[in-house]
């Protein structure tokens, strides 16, 4: 779908007025994107499904707030606005579960078939999010929000309702498990 | 050869940056759901404009039955004190006091020239016959007229009707009592000729129109009363305006007409005032209970549902008390049946909630219950209809059923659920009436 960002500000102030197409439409056009950073921090597709219908929810009720400001580029203004509101969706079902779900590793991940894969660079990148999600909920998340978000300590510590130290000691052991998983793949990987 | 710290990060980022799950299937339907749940589409103006309405066409309604009533009774006055010619007292209505004094005066005044004219033969049964009822007296002065409130005027004659006759001329009463249950009383006014109200059996005779014309056939007896001349007064019952009303009535409760539970109940006193003759003002108290059941989707939880379970089902009951604020107005009578409506606004005072809430998830269904017991109240939350019809068991008593419809204005209780009502009111009413003095 090809939008300009005039097609992109109609379609934002109509969903301001609670419009149900335009909703959907927004919803299509930014689901898949949603979708690659819930399913990160996520076991299954379920649940990963279910954070990206929780994230457009509070993007709805809250993109009245939403000024462009004095961007050219109003969709990757937006996308960069809706991705924090998903992140901070992901870390809300973190800290509700993380009673249940931390210091284990996970085996067995649930896996994500790309029916438009093409080319090995898509490859590459599946079968490291895979390989990042065989790791526990807690080293995950940190792992995820420091290396691929780019928080640091003191914010994901914040964040999470966790020390500098507990942050800095995931990340570690998340990265002594990644370059155990990868060892066999990263010669093929990284050439 | 082990991969760096800063290459796993550089791979891991390229990866997360750059990858797009292009395989996910949005499902438009469920968000809409959640949408429709959270942030529905307002479509509050269009309720409000079409209560306003409904309540316009009821006050419109009201107004034209209570005019409508007033100018049919006003007219039918008219004619009563309008009419010269006839005064007709129709059964179980008192005779008027004009008609009474006109009967006594004229039973005390001249002889019949009617039967003087008519120049009855001695011998021949006298058309009007004695009853031996202990009234032998002489008629003048001492001939009475009892009117009763079935409207049978009887009177006796003495034995000589051409000197003691009473005054059956043309200003006498005149009696059709052409069978025995007849009640029908003709008084006609002296000062205008009299129409054929009595039909003379004899055939020689002829009738004349001016003429009243006595039935042969036909005895008119007059019940003198033992002691003396006063007249007896009519004893006049006035029904005061109060009603009181036990009723009891079973209904069904519904959410946007998906699934019905077995019925509830509904109990309770209702007080009325009467402020016309066909129109009355109703309120009280009912306790309710409601049995339902609804769908996950219209049931509103309080937080949402973590992981990946759906609530499917909620079934439950609710207890309440019910301040209702009707108006009763009277459509007509069919047979021995009175015929009303009733229309109004109720609030709520719900005490308990009971739910069994249906979970489903990947591994299985699961039910969980629970009981509320914090009071919510709903001020004029609830508009209620109905169409019933009455009937009087006794001069006091009257037992009335009147279905009815219960619609919400807004949700109520823990899932804020809107819930329509309908069934059959029974109701037991007293309607005290005291003598008027």
């Amino acid at each position: 779908m090809n939008l300009n960002s005039q097609d992109i500000l109609c379609i934002l102030e109509s969903c301001k007025q609670n419009n149900r197409e335009s909703q959907q439409q927004l919803y299509r056009l930014l689901y898949g994107y949603a979708y690659s950073i819930t399913y990160r921090y996520t076991n299954d597709d379920q649940e990963a499904n279910a954070l990206v219908n929780d994230s457009f929810l509070k993007l709805f009720r809250s993109i009245g707030v939403f000024k462009n400001g004095n961007s050219t580029d109003v969709f990757n203004s937006f996308k960069g606005w809706f991705r924090k509101i998903i992140l901070n969706t992901c870390i809300d079902h973190y800290r509700s579960n993380k009673k249940l779900k931390t210091g284990l590793i996970i085996d067995n991940v649930s896996s994500f078939v790309d029916t438009h894969e093409n080319g090995e660079e898509k490859l590459r990148y599946k079968e490291i999010i895979n390989t990042v999600k065989q790791l526990s909920t807690a080293y995950r998340t940190v792992f995820n929000l420091h290396v691929v978000e780019g928080f640091s300590h003191e914010e994901i510590a914040g964040l999470l309702g966790i020390s500098v130290g507990t942050s800095k000691s995931n990340l570690s052991k998340a990265k002594e498990h990644l370059r155990t998983l990868l060892q066999d793949k990263m010669n093929y990987i990284i050439s | 050869m082990q991969p760096s710290d800063k290459d796993i990060d550089k791979i891991i980022k390229d990866a997360g940056d750059n990858y797009q799950a292009t395989g996910a299937a949005p499902d438009w339907a469920q968000m809409e759901a959640l949408l429709d749940k959270h942030l529905p589409v307002k479509k509050e103006p269009k309720r409000k404009l079409l209560i306003l309405l409904l309540l316009l066409l009821f006050l419109a309604g009201t107004t034209y039955i209570y005019f409508n009533r007033n100018s049919k009774d006003a007219m039918a006055v008219n004619e009563k004190k309008t009419s010269d010619s006839n005064i007709h007292i129709v059964p179980g209505r008192p005779a008027g006091n004009e008609a009474e004094n006109a009967l006594i005066n004229d039973l005390e005044n001249q002889p019949s020239p009617l039967l003087q004219s008519n120049q009855p033969n001695q011998n021949q049964q006298h058309p009007i016959s004695k009853k031996s009822t202990g009234m032998r007296k002489g008629v003048k002065g001492n001939s009475r007229i009892s009117i009763y409130e079935t409207g049978v005027v009887e009177y006796s004659l003495p034995d000589n009707p051409s000197t003691n006759a009473p005054a059956l001329n043309s200003t006498s009463a005149l009696i059709n009592t052409s069978n025995e249950n007849s009640k029908d009383i003709v008084v006609t006014d002296p000062t205008k000729p009299i129409e054929n109200t009595i039909t003379e059996n004899n055939p020689n005779t002829k009738t004349a129109a001016t003429e009243p014309v006595i039935d042969t056939n036909k005895s008119i007896v007059v019940n003198e009363p033992a002691t003396g001349n006063k007249k007896n007064k009519l004893v006049k019952k006035r029904k005061q305006p109060l009603e009181i009303s036990l009723i009891y009535a079973p209904e069904l409760t519904t959410i946007r007409f998906t699934n019905i539970d077995k019925p509830g109940s509904n109990y309770g006193l209702l007080l009325g005032y009467q402020i016309t003759k066909n129109i009355s003002l109703q309120t009280g108290i009912i306790k309710s209970r409601k049995n339902y059941i609804a769908n996950g989707s219209d049931f509103e939880l309080e937080y949402p549902l973590t992981g990946n379970y759906k609530l499917t089902k909620v079934n439950g009951y609710c207890m309440m008390y019910e301040i209702p604020l009707n108006i009763k107005s009277g459509l007509g009578s069919f047979k021995k049946f009175n015929v009303f409506y009733i229309a109004g606004i109720s609030s709520y005072f719900m005490t308990r909630e009971y739910y069994t809430y249906h979970y489903a998830s990947a591994s299985g269904i699961y039910s969980r219950s629970r009981t509320y017991t914090k009071q919510k109240n709903y001020w004029l939350s609830l508009a209620s209809l109905g169409i019933g019809i009455e009937k009087a068991i006794s001069p006091v008593f009257n037992i009335a059923a009147i279905p009815f419809l219960k619609i919400p204005f807004k949700g109520m209780g823990e899932g804020n659920l809107k819930l329509l009502s309908t069934g059959i009111n029974f109701s037991l009413s007293y309607k005290p009436s005291f003598a008027k003095k």
